[in-house]
């Protein structure tokens, strides 16, 4: 072994045990996770999702994250132009507002647009006509709108160069969020919709005891 | 009975329709369908699945229908919870694969919806293959969020 390999060995070797003793160092420090005590909710590193907003509904109203305060939400983000992934999520929110029979009274569904320069609350009306008529339906003006996607850590990318007929790239979860606001999970928009009420009846029982 | 009679019905005007054109039959084109659009959608989807029984690799280049503007093919992808589509500008059709176009996969994408597409009715598509030539279909509208061909097991 030639002195310079030699000499990268040993420093591997000082480099490999600063990464151990670094390891270690967090694994102590760092608090582990919180034995979760009777009636309290321990949830870690969610609080980042979601928060305050303000939109509009199509009747005009304006609706903030306190309108729905005690209920549960259950939020699908999308557009209307969209024709495949988001007729799919909105159908199996409705088809899981049947299923979850008397409890989807504890819910208000929303479909909130990340696409305001063409989804108008008329447009959003009217779209909305095709599904469970409980899911409300929320514009914001841009502003508002880059807000919501901010706060709940959405991925919005519309298409460039199509003109008017661009798609927009876009996170595909519907967000469960619990009475107190805060976020609770997330089911791809995809889940067949009874899959959707069994796991919202899981998570209404769990954070009810 | 009648269902399967109006299948069959249908089968023969797909086959005839095939082959009529180029390559005799080359091509079978079987469930054709498309979902029911909200009120005002713009845009809609609609599903099909191809099947190369000809020994000769083909295309799908285009699809046209008096129901929209431009009809094009997209794919769709989730990666990470994010939704993305990117247009295809073609299908390859290599022998004796089946080509299913479903929702959450591939699909036409028809922009400039001419009319809203209600469950129970239906349109005619024509399809453009490389070697198959123009193949006409009738495409059955099924539910607004329907998974599957309404043709089939009358589910949805």
């Amino acid at each position: 072994m030639s002195n310079r390999a030699k000499w990268l060995l040993r420093l591997l070797v000082v480099v490999l045990a600063l990464n151990i003793g670094a390891l270690a160092l967090l694994l102590t420090t760092r608090p582990g996770p919180t034995p979760p005590s009777s009636g309290t909710a321990v949830r870690t590193g969610t609080a980042l999702i979601g928060g305050t907003f303000t939109l509009t509904a199509a009747d005009g109203r304006t609706v903030t994250d306190q309108t729905y305060r005690g209920k549960w939400l259950m939020i699908y983000f999308g557009y209307t132009f969209c024709p495949d992934a988001c007729p799919t999520a909105l159908s199996n929110m409705s088809i899981a507002l049947q299923k979850l029979g008397a409890e989807a009274g504890m819910i208000q569904p929303l479909f909130i647009t990340i696409d305001p320069k063409r989804d108008t609350g008329q447009v959003m009306s009217d779209y909305l006509e095709s599904f469970d008529p409980r899911i409300v339906g929320l514009v914001g003006t841009q502003a508002q709108t880059d807000a919501i996607v901010k706060t709940y850590r959405l991925y919005v990318e519309p298409q460039k160069d199509a003109g008017d007929a661009y798609l927009v790239s876009h996170s595909a979860y519907l967000y469960l969020m619990g009475p107190d606001g805060t976020f609770v999970d997330v089911v791809e928009g995809a889940t067949p919709g009874d899959q959707i009420a069994d796991s919202m009846r899981k998570l209404i029982k769990e954070h009810s005891t | 009975m009648k269902r399967i009679i109006a299948a069959l019905a249908i089968a023969i005007g797909v086959l005839a329709t095939a082959t009529a054109d180029a390559d005799p039959g080359s091509i079978a084109v079987e469930h054709a369908w498309a979902r029911a659009t909200p009120k005002g959608a713009v845009t809609g989807a609609g599903y099909v699945t191809l099947v190369n029984n000809g020994t000769s690799d083909d295309r799908l280049l285009g699809a046209s229908s008096p129901i929209a503007t431009t009809i094009q093919f997209h794919s769709e992808s989730s990666e990470n919870g994010v939704m993305k589509m990117a247009q295809l500008p073609a299908l390859d059709l290599p022998p004796g694969q089946p080509v299913v176009l479903k929702p959450s996969g591939i699909h036409m994408m028809m922009l400039g919806l001419k009319q809203q597409l209600r469950d129970g009715q239906t349109f005619p598509l024509t399809l453009t293959f490389e070697q198959a030539g123009s193949v006409e279909v009738t495409v059955r509208i099924g539910k607004v969020g329907a998974m599957d061909d309404p043709g089939v097991g009358g589910g949805g």
